[in-house]
């Protein structure tokens, strides 16, 4: 399946055929500077890093956010200090935490700024006034010390706590 | 978890946070054997002894009275290089605050940390390796009392000069 008219197709890192519009694939920097440099895509355009559940996420939101201006330089800065999300995009970013990992990863392989923004305001919420141990449970890291060597740490740094 | 973020997105959600998660995280980072500065960047391998790194990879590139590089290293570690090599790039100010002495302080700073013969129980050796000549001017390396800090900590400390290169490979002439 080539593209056609309006619609392009990209092929997923397991192979699948997804089409999409051209002004949703161009959230992607990634993929506007390739289609102009190439001028007319008469291929299937190969995301091989991204498998297609994962593609089908993106392209879901770059179809939610396809009219949304571009960021000034300004707005880039105030945006990488917060961790607001609207609404539309915290029902989006419900998912289990490997695919939010996954989307994010696409994100910034795709060059999406605003996926990316969203992917990384939600991992910051997920750390947020969580004590270390939530912080360990929450992405499941495992602790090599044993709890006389844990004691000894927090109870080292307990000074700092209140700094 | 089997997905990994680079280390360039982790910083993006990291500047997100307040002071106190961020110690948080450093808690966290404390209490993990693996050399990474947080478990969930990609692995890098277990056991390892001997490094050799620039001093701002570890340490980053300002605030350096605030930073420390003990949640970073490897609790396996024996031998650390720190490597002086990048002020020339940094401009006149940033020149000024990186210092010999300054990197010397903060060598003593992490030296005094008191966890750090817990986060690197094998550590016996640390080298400051710094270029000649030394490109914010002449320098006497007897001014850094690495004797002291031997003495005082148990750890052998050296300051060192030598012709080492702008980057990583060795420069065209020096080969030669």
């Amino acid at each position: 399946m080539a593209a056609s008219g309006n619609l392009l197709t990209f092929v997923s890192a397991d192979n699948v055929h997804i089409e999409v519009e051209r002004d949703v694939a161009e959230r992607s920097l990634l993929i506007k500077n390739m289609l102009e440099d190439l001028g007319e895509a008469t291929e299937d355009i190969p995301i091989p890093n991204v498998n297609e559940p994962v593609l089908r996420k993106v392209i879901e939101w770059c179809r939610h956010h396809k009219n949304d201006p571009p960021a000034s330089t300004e707005d880039e800065d105030s945006r990488r200090k917060t961790t607001d999300i609207d609404e539309w995009d915290q029902k989006f970013t419900q998912v289990d935490q490997e695919m939010l990992f996954e989307i994010i990863l696409a994100a910034n392989y795709l060059d999406i700024k605003g996926l990316l923004d969203v992917g990384c305001k939600t991992v910051a919420n997920m750390i947020k006034g969580k004590s270390p141990e939530e912080i360990r449970k929450t992405f499941n890291i495992q602790n090599d010390f044993t709890p006389e060597e844990e004691d000894q740490i927090r109870r080292e740094n307990e000074w700092a706590e209140d700094r | 978890m089997s997905v990994y973020l680079p280390i360039e997105v982790w910083d993006d959600i990291f500047g997100r946070l307040e002071k106190g998660d961020l110690f948080n995280i450093s808690l966290v980072c404390r209490m993990l054997n693996g050399l990474s500065l947080w478990p969930l960047y990609p692995p890098t391998p277990p056991g390892l002894k001997t490094l050799e790194v620039p001093v701002q990879v570890l340490m980053g590139f300002n605030n350096l009275d605030e930073q420390n590089m003990s949640g970073v290293l490897p609790r396996s570690l024996q031998k650390l290089t720190l490597q002086w090599d990048v002020p020339e790039c940094q401009g006149p100010i940033i020149l000024h605050d990186w210092s010999p002495i300054r990197i010397f302080n903060c060598l003593q700073r992490f030296l005094n940390l008191p966890d750090r013969s817990v986060q690197v129980p094998d550590l016996t050796q640390i080298v400051i390796r710094f270029p000649a000549p030394c490109p914010t001017g002449e320098f006497d390396l007897d001014l850094l009392d690495c004797d002291q800090l031997t003495e005082d900590y148990g750890i052998l400390v050296q300051a060192k000069m030598d012709r080492m290169t702008g980057g990583y490979w060795a420069l065209k002439h020096e080969c030669e």
